[in-house]
């Protein structure tokens, strides 16, 4: 039997000014800016979370990975289970294979985890898979080449964005979610359940932009950390991750504050 | 007797699990069998039975956190640490055993489970779990089939029945008052229709006195696993199945909200596999658990039981969970994921004449929804099913990679390609079920569309819309995608790692974007905004200078408010946003380097 629980917004000040936006019309962009700043905290805590953490492990790892000659015993000495020519379907499969792993080792569960574990996984997808001929056609060699230039300055710039994008708007979908719906109707804010796919936009837009902040810091970490220690332990990975966070956050204050 | 102990983090209090005898905390039996079991069960076995059961009554003992899930579903995730006494402690503590068992409950349930296993009491061996009788006639089984009463398990026991001669035993949970009359009905046809071939288990499973803090059950699937393999045992069958289409099993979440275990696995792949691997490790002859109905969607499956002669029985099948909302006229909310899977596939397979609308408190396509979760569901259900259509293998790994890699991981036996095509051919016609239902109701009731004269919260006008909003065509919903910029290059890229050294010169890059100014110091930060848009009024003065070979402290003094970008702010704006920028820059100096910038910018 197919189950499905669903949540409801917190009854904060926070987050009945946000509710309190979309009963009244207010822009897209005001509403989740408002709703970034109601999921500030919570998005905060997420540096705290292992299976957080080891999805930065890995998206800082598998590009690296792929510099070396032998691709499949790079990724199997970071931890995924993988053979000698991984295809991307195997890739992806192995790094949310990893991070059940870790939440299982860690006994640390959150939903925060569950969302960077959907970051990850969209973005080795979409990262890789859109400079890729299709998810099957690709050969091993294709897939390490795509991996390969992730790894270097301008590749991980915007291939470390996009997790935190992904990150941000799921963060944010998943409080949002759950209010969305009864805005639908008549005289309300969504006329129809289509009129929705605008505001699905709108909020990837405002992620994507927010994450502007974090692509020259990353690119930079990334040289000057695989220069002088040689690779990203699970430490780096906790270090990066909560400094991108907390620019993240910031920088949706900001907009929140339309100081843009 | 029997007394386990479950630990459970945050509480001081343990949950104590007396199953049967004297002070019992938790009841397992079944029904009086008048059959004899052919063999007595494997002590392996009642182990088993003895530890999913435990799991079962912790499992409903905890409550799982309040609907907002403060602290990000903190609560929402258990943790249990069990002390259990079984016949043959080495057994359950060899690594292997450990593991597996952990996996299944944990799958299953998303909670974080240890266990200790402890020698049991000297005793008697057998539990009267199973009630037999040494003096009645034998019933040799050649599988279990784990009987719901749902449309699922019908269809699976018809399919059974009348395509091979195999004597099945139906093992059925009796989980609620209001459903048993209709399973037993359903099995006694069964029996009636395949006589001499079905024998019908109830089992009942259940806390004593005290009502389930957590309602959700999800550890059932190992205990009814564990029965299913007892059953199976004593009556000799080699098979145990689960029916359960493939959509179902899946659950994929409905949208961002449901995570994790808000989407139950009950027949997960992932879960069955874990269980078939957990039972073979602690039993040398299990019986290999399957779900033959994987590859299926809800409408497939629902059409085999008209394709087996048993559509008059659909009314009896019960598919809602939502127990509490259930009477004698209404046997399903309409409200719930369940009445949605079941009332599109009926309509898609055409049998609406034997699923009434009646039966629904709300009616699902049409009804007038009074609660915001009822709303919720009706355009989150609607709405992924119509996505799904529209996915590629990429566009499915984008949205649901962490999903599918759990589906994968349940059909090792395949390759991952094939596993994958095989999900995504399915939920497409699962998506392209829900559309030609849509379609039809579009044809059908556009005049009451138009008219507003349906529910302005009804599935169908909430997704179609009504008047001169009325939709020509049904919707479609897009597919989430991360907003990347054009990149301007191609697919060069430069082979180089950016490696800032602290006290280099800095080297930066101004652009607008989307009309906000930015500059980017290469590998330290990005300034973007109003911040931005200073140094951005600055630069062609600084260019200038550069041009002419102007020496950094002899470069042009500028007032702020009088450059052309500038003149919609003041002195004060301008010097704040000075500040700003520099707070920035040195604060991202630091956080790279670990010491300051050795001037300010």
């Amino acid at each position: 039997m197919g189950h499905n629980m669903l949540g409801v917004l917190p009854r904060s000040r926070l987050w009945r000014d946000v509710v309190g936006l979309l009963d009244t019309g207010a822009a897209d962009s005001d509403v989740v800016a408002a709703s970034a700043r109601a999921a500030e905290k919570d998005m905060l805590r997420a540096g705290d979370d292992p299976v957080f953490v080891e999805a930065v492990r890995l998206l800082l790892n598998i590009p690296l990975a792929a510099r070396s000659e032998d691709f499949g015993q790079a990724l199997r000495d970071i931890g995924l289970t993988v053979g000698n020519r991984p295809e991307l379907l195997d890739l992806v499969a192995s790094a949310a294979e990893r991070l059940d792993t870790v939440r299982r080792e860690t006994r640390s569960r959150s939903d925060l985890g569950e969302i960077a574990a959907r970051a990850l996984t969209r973005t080795l997808s979409s990262s890789m898979g859109d400079t890729l001929p299709s998810l099957f056609g690709a050969t091993p060699d294709d897939v390490q080449a795509v991996a390969r230039r992730m790894s270097w300055s301008k590749g991980i710039s915007g291939f470390t964005r996009e997790f935190f994008g992904s990150l941000v708007s799921g963060t944010l979908s998943y409080w949002l979610d759950r209010t969305l719906a009864v805005q639908i109707g008549e005289g309300r804010r969504f006329p129809s359940a289509t009129a929705r796919n605008a505001f699905d936009s709108e909020l990837d837009r405002f992620s994507s932009e927010a994450t502007r902040i974090i692509q020259e810091f990353s690119s930079g970490w990334y040289g000057k950390t695989l220069h002088g220690k040689g690779g990203f332990g699970t430490g780096d990975a906790a270090t990066f991750g909560a400094v991108a966070l907390k620019k993240t956050v910031s920088e949706l204050r900001a907009r929140g504050a339309k100081d843009v | 007797m029997f007394e386990a102990v479950a630990r459970v983090g945050g509480r001081t209090q343990p949950v104590v699990v007396r199953i049967n005898g004297q002070q019992p905390t938790f009841r397992l039996a079944t029904d009086s069998l008048e059959k004899k079991a052919l063999l007595d069960l494997h002590p392996a076995l009642l182990d088993l039975m003895e530890i999913a059961a435990t799991v079962f009554a912790a499992d409903g003992a905890i409550p799982r956190g309040g609907p907002t899930r403060p602290n990000m579903g903190e609560d929402w995730y258990r943790r249990f640490d069990l002390e259990i006494p079984v016949r043959n402690p080495e057994l359950w503590q060899r690594t292997e055993v450990a593991a597996a068992l952990c996996e299944a409950v944990e799958t299953l349930t998303g909670d974080s489970v240890s266990f200790r296993f402890m020698p049991a009491e000297p005793g008697p061996l057998q539990q009267r779990y199973l009630d037999f009788d040494p003096a009645g006639a034998t019933f040799r089984a050649d599988e279990v089939l784990l009987f719901s009463g749902g449309l699922d398990s019908l269809a699976g026991a018809l399919e059974r029945l009348a395509t091979t001669s195999s004597r099945v035993v139906l093992v059925t949970h009796r989980s609620a008052q209001k459903v048993i009359p209709r399973q037993v009905r359903l099995g006694q046809y069964l029996a009636d229709r395949f006589s001499g071939r079905v024998l019908h288990v109830h089992v009942l499973a259940r806390r004593v006195e005290q009502a389930a803090a957590d309602s959700t059950q999800r550890s059932r699937t190992l205990l009814f696993s564990a029965l299913g393999q007892a059953v199976a045992q004593a009556f000799g069958a080699r098979r145990i199945r689960f029916f359960e289409n493939g959509i179902v099993s899946h659950n994929l979440p409905l949208s961002p909200q449901i995570v994790s275990t808000m989407a139950t696995r009950t027949t997960h792949p992932l879960a069955l596999t874990n269980i078939r691997r957990l039972m073979q490790l602690v039993v040398s002859d299990a019986a290999p658990i399957e779900n033959p109905f994987q590859w299926s969607t809800k409408s497939e499956v629902v059409s085999r039981i008209h394709e087996y002669g048993a559509a008059s029985q659909i009314p009896l099948a019960v598919s809602c969970t939502s127990i509490r909302e259930q009477d004698k006229l209404y046997t399903h909310c309409g409200a719930c994921t369940q009445c949605f899977d079941r009332r599109f596939a009926i309509l898609h397979a055409g049998l609406a004449e034997h699923d009434p609308d009646e039966i629904y408190a709300t009616d699902v396509l049409v009804g007038e929804r009074l609660s915001e979760r009822s709303v919720t569901m009706a355009v989150e259900w609607t709405r992924h099913a119509l996505r799904l259509g529209k996915l590629d293998e990429k566009g499915f790994m984008e949205s649901f990679g962490h999903e599918a890699s759990r589906i994968l991981r349940g059909h090792s036996d395949l390759p991952p390609k094939t596993a994958l095509e095989l999900t995504l051919k399915m939920h497409h016609r699962h998506s392209r079920a829900v559309h030609d239902v849509l379609e039809n109701v579009l044809r059908e009731r556009a005049a009451d569309l138009v008219a507003h004269r349906l529910p302005e919260t009804s599935l169908v006008r909430l997704h179609l819309g009504s008047g001169d909003a009325l939709l020509q065509q049904v919707p479609e919903y897009l597919r989430r995608q991360f907003i990347r910029e054009p990149n301007g290059d191609g697919d060069e890229v430069d082979e180089i790692d950016e490696v800032p050294q602290p006290g280099a010169p800095l080297r930066v890059r101004f652009y607008i974007d989307e009309g906000s100014h930015v500059v980017d110091v290469i590998g330290l930060a990005s300034v973007t905004g109003r911040s931005a848009r200073v140094p951005h009024a600055l630069k062609p003065s600084f260019d200038e200078d550069r041009r002419n070979g102007v020496a950094p402290e002899d470069h042009q003094y500028r007032v702020g408010t009088t450059l052309p970008d500038l003149t919609d702010m003041n002195k004060g704006t301008i010097r704040k946003l000075v500040q700003r920028c520099r707070k920035q820059l040195a604060e991202e100096y630091r956080q790279l380097h670990g010491e300051p910038p050795p001037n300010t910018c």
